[in-house]
């Protein structure tokens, strides 16, 4: 299955990559009198996976709320599917670093959260997909940090959105659960072809699954660098440890600026 | 080691395995078992000493059976009273104890939901509430009195008022604490108003609203006590008044016993409730006893 999805990532992506999931324009977000996003601009074209990285409190989940349509910017303009965002809707889902189950609902039912009368049939088809079609039955509070995680991206795919907002969904898991859930991320974007935005700290991650990578800093997009290694990505091929470094040296380099300043 | 074994008598699994398991092993799973057979009959310990306490005081004549009466004799008055007039008056003082509850309590209730969800609602009431909650009911006795008399409302007035507290109290903050990263991922999938209110904030609310109802029961038993001694002509309250006037310390213990039969049925059954509303509550306590 995995083989065939990136058989058909070689043949082209799903959708088209000329229209935009996601335009953002001279975005503004204050807090009071802090200014959090100030003439933020951001194009991402659909079916794209971006990663986003920078430094904890530059305003990345801020960024992710605007979009979601959890809260309203001060000023500029952002438009999903080339329509102008009036809030929430069904077409975007958002994952959070910690699973935010309902602990009175089994998982099936927080999987099938939202969806009309056919959420059990969806529930157990993506719980599948996640690898935890037996689980369905469960208390969330039984389960271990991965599979919750993994609950939790089901519930975020069974709507089937056609995009998907990551907020450090990883941040919290061990080295080896992490590999798995990147994996499995990976395998779901390619499948349904849907447009992925992935806040992340780790650069490694950003690099593995990402076309796209971006830094942020000082309340704007600074850095915006394509990645362009084939699938599956090695982590030991030197371009990608070649293109991690430069990143890398990129961030430390703005921290150190900053503190200069 | 012997009396290890007595007690683990029939719990078949200790039995089954004890002989393909480490002797290290072996000695915790017969502690554990033991702890356990403790656990269960620890709670009867202390009620059963004061039953023996209680008759070798008044058998051997210490204490005087008008001070306190022994146990058979209390036995006696109880057999005597359900044989009477005990019934009866049983049914009335609960009749009022949960009239009054659920009066009190769906106000509470309602008004504690308002509060939390509505910010307009809480402006208004909030601070009132809490001052209103500072008077002691007890001390709106003579001010019921001279407005309802002794009739029911009185009885039923004094147990709302008291009940009111705890469950406004408990369902406001209740509301107020439900974790905004859930309310959030409702938002994010669709849910509004009626449907957030009904998969998120109320589920999230809840194990703080039943432990609102549990304290309001204990509040609703003293509230019922204190209003039938005083102002009474029926009630478990009124047998125990009338029976201190005539000196039957019996049944006045008899009655007492039997207010804590009912307080502790009560407590029972929101117990009950509770398992029945939160199951996920019950299965994470049971993981942690595990
Ligand atoms: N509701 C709010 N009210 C006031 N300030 C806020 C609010 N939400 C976020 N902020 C501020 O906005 C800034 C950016 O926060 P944000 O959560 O977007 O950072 P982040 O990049 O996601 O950081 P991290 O990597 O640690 O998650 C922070 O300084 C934070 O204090
Ligand atoms: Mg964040």
């Amino acid at each position: 299955m995995i083989a065939e999805a990136y058989q058909r990532e070689e043949q082209g992506p799903v959708i088209t990559g000329s229209a935009s999931a996601v335009s953002i324009s001279a975005l503004d977000k204050a807090y009071g009198s802090r200014a959090v996003l100030s003439g933020l601009n951001l194009d991402i074209s659909a079916g794209s996976f971006v990663a986003l990285v920078g430094e904890s409190g530059c305003g990345k989940s801020t960024l992710l709320r605007l979009i979601a349509g959890l809260d309203s910017p001060s000023g500029g303009v952002i438009e999903i599917n080339g329509a102008l965002s009036r809030g929430i809707c069904g077409e975007i889902r958002m994952m959070f670093q910690d699973s935010r189950l309902f602990p009175w609902k089994r998982v099936d039912r927080n999987v099938g959260l939202g969806l009309a009368e056919d959420w059990h049939a969806r529930a157990t088809s993506v719980l599948g997909e996640v690898g935890l079609a037996d689980r369905a039955g469960d208390w969330p509070s039984v389960l271990s940090g991965g599979q919750r995680q993994r609950v939790a991206l089901a519930r975020a795919l069974a709507g089937n959105p056609k995009i998907l907002l990551l907020d450090e969904p990883l941040g919290a898991l061990d080295a080896l659960t992490r590999l798995d859930m990147q994996r499995l991320i990976e395998r779901v974007w390619l499948k349904r072809g849907c447009t992925v935005l992935l806040i992340t700290h780790d650069v490694e991650e950003a690099i593995a699954l990402a076309d796209r990578v971006l830094v942020m800093e000082g309340g704007r997009i600074t850095v915006d660098e394509s990645v362009t290694l084939s699938r599956p990505r090695d982590r030991a091929n030197g371009e990608f440890i070649a293109q991690k470094e430069r990143l890398l040296g990129r961030l430390l380099k703005e921290r150190r600026d900053r503190h200069e300043q | 080691m012997s009396n290890n074994v007595v007690v683990t008598k029939g719990v078949r699994a200790v039995r089954a395995s004890a002989s393909s398991i480490p002797v290290a092993q072996r000695a915790e799973r017969i502690y554990c078992v033991k702890s356990r057979v403790l656990a269960a009959a620890l709670p009867f310990a202390l009620p059963l000493t004061l039953l023996v306490l209680w008759q070798g005081l008044t058998h051997s004549g210490i204490v005087l059976p008008a001070i306190l009466p022994s146990p058979a004799n209390v036995f006696r008055a109880e057999v005597h009273l359900a044989r009477t007039e005990l019934w009866a008056d049983m049914g009335i003082s609960a009749r009022r104890a949960f009239t009054g509850f659920l009066i009190g309590g769906s106000l509470g209730f309602i008004l504690g939901l308002f509060n939390g969800l509505f910010k307009l609602s809480e402006q208004i009431f909030d601070s009132t509430v809490h001052a209103a909650r500072t008077v002691p009911i007890f001390a709106l006795i003579p001010l019921v009195i001279l407005w309802f008399g002794i009739g029911e409302e009185a009885k039923i007035f004094i147990v709302a008022v008291g009940v009111f507290f705890p469950i406004y109290l408990n369902t406001y903050y209740g509301v107020r604490s439900v974790d905004p990263g859930l309310i959030e991922v409702g938002r994010v999938y669709g849910l509004s108003g009626l449907s957030l209110f009904s998969e998120v904030i109320f589920p999230g609310a809840l194990s703080s609203i039943m432990v609102g109802v549990r304290f309001s029961l204990g509040v609703m038993w003293l509230a019922l006590i204190v209003a039938e001694t005083i102002a009474a002509d029926s009630g478990i309250g009124y047998i125990t008044n009338n029976a201190r006037e005539s000196m039957q310390t019996d049944v006045v213990i008899a009655g007492i016993l039997i207010y804590a039969l009912l307080g502790k049925s009560a407590d029972l059954v929101s117990r009950l409730i509770e398992r029945l509303l939160l199951p996920w509550r019950s299965h994470e306590a049971g993981l942690l006893k595990r």
